[in-house]
């Protein structure tokens, strides 16, 4: 099974999550912390990565700001107010999900 | 860091991967030189050329297409946002003080001046003559050279592209009003029914739509600097 298809949908809370943490982040930067945190095991596409950025951004859920970096601007993705607010509901729904899927998956577990 | 030169080779890959605006390409070019670096340090013995054919490899054909189509889309919408949250401002105290202002400008224009629908023709009028001047390229136009860039630039074009929208909205009603009421003349509803009601909120909205307009434009100007020298 294509394990990039798993992650699909939770793309959106890992990457609020992260800016939660991490307070602001650009792109290059996004996908190798992804890279890091999960050994590999997770690689975000730059296809799926930028259009769920620039679509939080429009949403108001993330806010940019650019930034000069020697020849080449750099654009910081951060949660504005109200992206801090969605991060911890959707936080809550994705761990609801992860014990949705405990029960179905492995019910002894559950 | 990489050198200028080669800064402006990536910007030129993206032109030929079909990203042609400038505020794009600087995301993706932000993205590829950090990749370049990284895989410089992997494999020093490869030259600029196939650093960047091995970056390429990571991205599928149609990635950069997709990647401006989507933007394309969010940017119009963060633009409506914006447009929006302008117009609930005019629900606040100091705003709703400027539409009393307004109206009552309206009505003393009304009431002293009989040139007052001329006046109201005035402005959709050099609008018009603006537009024609645009696109005979004329140097006359009203502040159409707030879209103008060195660089193409996809926000810029999606401001112009949401102001002309809203201006086709609100203007025409106003225009269409105006002369309605020019050649039918007034009775009592109508009257009432125009200047209380709908033309307070065509004018809240164009002038709305003309101060994101001159925000965003600038906000682009500081953004992106390098498209505008």
């Amino acid at each position: 099974m294509n394990k990039s298809n798993l992650y699909k949908g939770c793309l959106e809370p890992i990457i609020m999550q992260l800016l939660s943490d991490k307070g602001r982040m650009y792109g290059y930067e996004i996908t190798q912390k992804v890279k890091d945190l999960t050994k590999n095991e997770l690689q975000i596409t730059e296809g799926a990565l930028y259009p769920l950025l620039h679509r939080l951004e429009a949403s108001g859920i993330l806010e940019v700001e650019m930034e000069n970096i020697g020849n080449r601007v750099r654009k910081y993705y951060s949660l504005t107010k109200s992206g801090k607010k969605q991060t911890k509901i959707a936080l809550t729904e994705i761990q609801a999900f992860l014990d949705t899927l405990q029960t179905l998956v492995n019910p002894k577990l559950a | 860091m990489l050198s200028d030169q080669y800064i402006e080779i990536l910007h030129q890959y993206c032109e030929c991967k079909g990203v042609k605006y400038y505020d794009v390409q600087t995301e993706l070019v932000d993205h590829l030189a950090d990749a370049i670096i990284k895989s410089q340090k992997e494999h020093p013995e490869l030259s600029f050329r196939e650093q960047i054919a091995k970056v390429d490899a990571q991205f599928a054909p149609d990635e950069f297409a997709l990647i401006t189509k989507n933007k394309s889309k969010a940017i119009r919408k963060k633009y409506f946002s914006t447009f929006k949250e302008e117009l609930y401002s005019y629900t606040r105290l100091p705003k709703i003080l400027f539409l009393f202002f307004l109206y009552a400008l309206l009505l003393s224009l009304h009431a002293y001046s009989q040139y007052f629908y001329f006046i109201l023709q005035l402005l959709p009028l050099y609008l018009t003559i603006s537009f024609i001047a645009r696109k005979k390229r004329l140097k006359i136009s009203y502040g159409l050279y707030l879209f103008d860039s060195k660089k193409p630039l996809l926000s810029l074009k999606s401001i112009k592209w949401v102001y002309e929208k809203i201006i086709i909205v609100t203007y025409i009603p106003i225009i269409l009003l105006s002369l309605y009421l020019r050649f039918k003349g007034f009775d009592k509803t109508s009257n009432f029914f125009f200047f209380t009601a709908l033309f307070p909120i065509l004018m809240v909205a164009f002038i709305s739509a003309v101060n994101i307009m001159y925000r965003i434009r600038f906000q682009i100007e500081k953004d992106y600097t390098k498209a505008f020298s």
